[in-house]
């Protein structure tokens, strides 16, 4: 038995929705307490204090001083380490569910979808798109290491989700302003195209993806080859070609699965090693 | 065992919150800077604040406090209104000198840094656009806290900010 087609959409969206609204009020909540006013209930932690990837980069110095790097707090550390568990369960859930600017690139892919249709998300030939899928593992050694040695959230200058949220603030860098554009232009293009290519943090949850507990998995027994799991993954995995997906880029999402794309009932799923199809 | 969308979904906001929950029971969850800095831990100053770990969300009460340097000299040496002065944060230093940072010239929370640790003869290396305002030159060079060393650098790393 499997849920209707399209309930596993709108439950990915609402998390999504759920996850971007409260970021944004939360990021609203600290411009307003910084103005004399309150919301209640509502925190007024700053974008810092809530990003797992602030955790990350901060690891090198946390070790080597028992210091935080300045701006990331003890929360960025407590979310990298909720985050990992996630990752180790269920892979790229994080950039798939709940990170905003994901969330923002994939509803913008909507709009480039209708524009170009099935030449979207086609537009970088494959066998340049390969190799430049690892260039966000450069992006993500590059930031650690630049972070160590200064010992500030170097990224910051470059972090589009930082400026999404901050675009007003006189802290946001030309720089991260003008890689949001890009990103937001470029999503009416190719989906995601910051998580494909240049995004740190996915670099280090991808890897996740080798080692996680819950897989994507096909039954090729009742597969009929009909490719809609390959046209349904936004990160162009060919999940047709193997039973099961270990790709780094996956950010199960679910789309190929047979809850959405895949027509056949339990042929596409999300499951644990040894199940049977 | 399969996971549907709808208990991924679920599992997924349980984590994240039930973490925080756990962590904010057990006191882990912070989310704001406690405005005390590291110290330092070794050498002839082991056991001071130590001033590179001023942020920028300082606040000059914050500075008064951890390092006893009086608001008013704070408020003298970067310009800044002595009645705002309490709540002023060194991050703010950057917007009110934005025409210094265009020439390459930053007066910012790493000059308060910097100033602090010649104020209180600690050790720290600023960064190289780092300037002082030349009041805090002099309140420096009046308190005779200056090596010859400190002082040549300071003569091509101040500027007049009024």
């Amino acid at each position: 038995m499997v849920a209707r087609k399209g309930s596993a959409f709108r439950v990915r969206l609402f998390v999504q929705i759920f996850f971007f609204v409260l970021i944004a009020l939360i990021t609203l909540s600290k411009v307003l307490d910084e103005a004399g006013y309150t919301i209640p209930f509502l925190s007024t932690a700053s974008l810092h204090a809530l990003c797992p990837f602030g955790g990350v980069v901060s690891i090198y110095q946390y070790v080597t001083t028992g210091t935080i790097v300045k701006k990331v707090h003890e929360s960025s550390l407590i979310l990298m380490y909720v985050v990992i568990l996630l990752t180790l369960l269920f892979g790229g859930v994080f950039c798939g569910w709940v990170c905003p600017l994901g969330s923002l690139q994939e509803w913008l892919g909507n709009i480039g979808r209708k524009i170009f249709k099935n030449r979207y998300n086609s537009f970088i030939p494959a066998n340049i798109d390969k190799y430049l899928r690892y260039l966000r593992y450069g992006v993500l050694a590059w930031v650690i290491y630049a972070t160590a040695v200064t010992g500030k959230i170097i990224f910051e200058e470059y972090d589009p989700y930082y400026a999404l949220f901050n675009f007003w603030s006189s802290e946001i860098t030309i720089s991260a302003l003008i890689i949001l554009g890009i990103t937001i232009i470029a999503s009416l293009f190719v989906e995601r195209p910051w998580c494909k290519y240049a995004c740190p943090y996915g670099a280090f949850i991808g890897l996740g993806n080798l080692i996680r507990v819950f897989k994507v998995r096909r039954n090729s027994s009742t597969c009929i080859n009909c490719k809609a799991c390959d046209r349904g993954c936004p990160m162009n995995i060919k999940v047709s070609e193997s039973n099961l997906v270990r790709n780094h880029q996956c950010i199960t999402c679910l789309k190929c699965s047979s809850e959405q794309s895949c027509p056949v009932d339990n042929t596409i799923d999300l499951s644990l090693k040894g199940e049977k199809m | 065992m399969r996971i549907r969308a709808n208990a991924l979904g679920l599992v997924v906001i349980i984590v994240i919150f039930g973490g925080i929950a756990v962590s904010s029971l057990v006191g882990f969850w912070n989310t704001t800077n406690t405005k005390v800095p590291a110290q330092i831990t070794s050498g002839e100053y082991a056991g001071s604040n130590d001033p590179a770990d001023i942020r920028g969300s300082y606040s000059f009460a914050d500075i008064r406090k951890n390092f006893d340097i009086p608001i008013e000299v704070l408020a003298k040496v970067f310009g800044v209104d002595e009645k705002n002065a309490e709540g002023f944060k060194c991050k703010d230093l950057e917007a009110l000198y934005t025409n210094l940072k265009e020439s390459g010239t930053e007066i910012g929370t790493d000059s308060v840094r910097y100033f602090v640790a010649l104020y209180k003869q600690l050790p720290y290396t600023p960064s190289e656009n780092t300037f002082l305002p030349s009041t805090a030159v002099k309140i420096l060079k009046d308190k005779g806290v200056l090596n010859a060393e400190q002082e040549k650098y300071l003569e091509s790393h101040n500027v007049v900010i009024k």
